[in-house]
């Protein structure tokens, strides 16, 4: 197992309820849907429930110096082709741990399930989707479908900060991010009822961009009616060569990233909560 | 007055994490979108709508579509097409021809009267750029992955409102 890099901030109680790890490659279109019964029988052992979810769609960070021109938005774009392939989740008997498959995507996520579901880091985390990948592209051989050509990679965090009763979501996320972001009061109105932020930035290597890290704060609720603030890291892009080393290079690097990113945007007095080594 | 707001025009521009599963065990808080007209807002530029429509349709052609054994246009293809456009298209950049290739890629075509410029997205992260200068009979090529500053700046400057 690959040592955690020694200058990453660490925290041993950290807010964190989802970790997903993911790549998406060309799509393999001789995968169909029966093919998914063969690849799951591969990881059965260790994922014993399944479900079935819609495809996700493609996403790739791109990049042009637009001169100074305003970017234009990204719109939602979604292909349908005649018969989609669906989204399988394999999931261990815990339901902390999965595998998603569909023609294009393979990704690995952890999730917390119950208040005692402990991270199980990132370093054991990509073992896990290194040996799932491998033995899905064993699997797309041995059935003559192809090969997989990684074009993306993705990985997130998803953290969750609860919001007390007596606090408005604003006040958590002033809390949060309170040295980045001081809700304006505005007069009679007073401070703003809630408040969403979306930050991009460009991941870059050799002075070329690669990739990007998006961070969003948004208030949300948990299924059990727990008000949170959700706070998401991901980083996604290409990476720098269209195979298994590549795809990890890119995941080591956006995890650094967004480790890093977590522990520079957020106040070191929550630091102190999550038990900041 | 219209209610001419795509829900996507309220939706944050990064798209979000794919693989997350999130959505499972939480709910974003919804925010009640307001009602207001196109021209106040902005919306999806023209060649946007036209390049979906187009995709659509290249997606319902079948194997053998030309009697030639050509492919199927691919999702991949279409998808890395449009994020290119996205890339290095200004809202009102002409909207290119969208052209199926025989290997099930896709060919992005704009015909000036001073510069040809064609797109051949083969799969994600590989796209040949060739352009013609009419004037100079200079013909150029690039091959361009994830980084479309050239093709940016000759659609903006030639094919741009």
């Amino acid at each position: 197992m690959t040592p955690r890099p020694p200058d990453l901030p660490d925290f041993t109680a950290p807010p964190v309820s989802e970790v997903s790890l993911g790549v998406q490659f060309n799509s393999i279109e001789q995968l169909q849907a029966p093919h998914l019964g063969s690849i799951w029988a591969e990881f059965k052992s260790k994922f014993p429930h399944i479900e079935q979810q819609p495809p996700v769609e493609q996403n790739f960070e791109t990049f042009a110096d637009k001169g100074g021109g305003v970017p234009v938005p990204r719109m939602q774009f979604q292909l349908l082709s005649n018969v989609p392939v669906p989204r399988v989740l394999f999931i261990n008997d815990q339901r902390t741990e999965l595998l998603q498959v569909q023609r294009d995507h393979f990704y690995h996520n952890w999730r917390k399930i119950g208040e005692g579901d402990q991270y199980p880091r990132f370093e054991k985390m990509i073992e896990t989707f290194k040996d799932g990948l491998q033995r899905l592209d064993s699997v797309v051989s041995a059935e003559g479908l192809g090969t997989i050509v990684p074009n993306q990679c993705e990985v997130t965090y998803i953290n969750h900060v609860p919001v007390p009763a007596e606090k408005s979501t604003c006040e958590v996320i002033e809390q949060l991010l309170g040295r980045w972001f001081a809700p304006p009061i505005l007069g009679e109105l007073g401070g703003p009822e809630d408040a969403r932020l979306l930050l991009r930035y460009v991941i870059r290597h050799d002075d070329s961009p690669i990739g990007r890290l998006l961070v969003s704060a948004e208030p949300a609720w948990k299924l059990d009616g727990t008000y949170i603030i959700q706070l998401m890291l991901t980083a996604r892009g290409k990476p720098r060569s269209a195979d298994l080393a590549g795809v990890v290079d890119f995941l080591n690097l956006g995890r650094i990233h967004v480790v890093k990113s977590f522990n520079s945007l957020t106040n070191p007095e929550m630091h102190k909560l999550w038990g900041k080594e | 007055m219209s209610y001419a707001l795509a829900r996507t025009n309220w939706s944050p521009r990064a798209r979000s994490a794919a693989g997350a599963i999130g959505s499972t065990v939480t709910e974003p808080i919804p925010v009640n979108q307001p009602a207001v007209s196109r021209s106040s807002t902005g919306s999806a530029p023209d060649w946007s709508r036209s390049f979906e429509n187009r995709a659509q349709e290249l997606l319902q052609l079948r194997p053998n579509w030309d009697n030639r054994g050509s492919a199927t246009p691919r999702i991949d293809a279409l998808s890395f097409a449009y994020s290119v456009l996205s890339e290095a298209m200004a809202p009102t950049t002409a909207s290119p021809s969208v052209i199926p290739l025989s290997n099930g890629g896709v060919q992005l075509v704009w015909a000036g009267n001073q510069v040809d410029v064609e797109v051949e997205v083969m799969h994600p992260n590989q796209a040949l750029v060739y352009s013609l200068d009419h004037q100079s009979g200079v013909e150029t090529e690039w091959q361009l992955t994830t980084e479309f500053s050239p093709l940016s700046a000759l659609l903006r400057s030639k094919f741009t409102a």
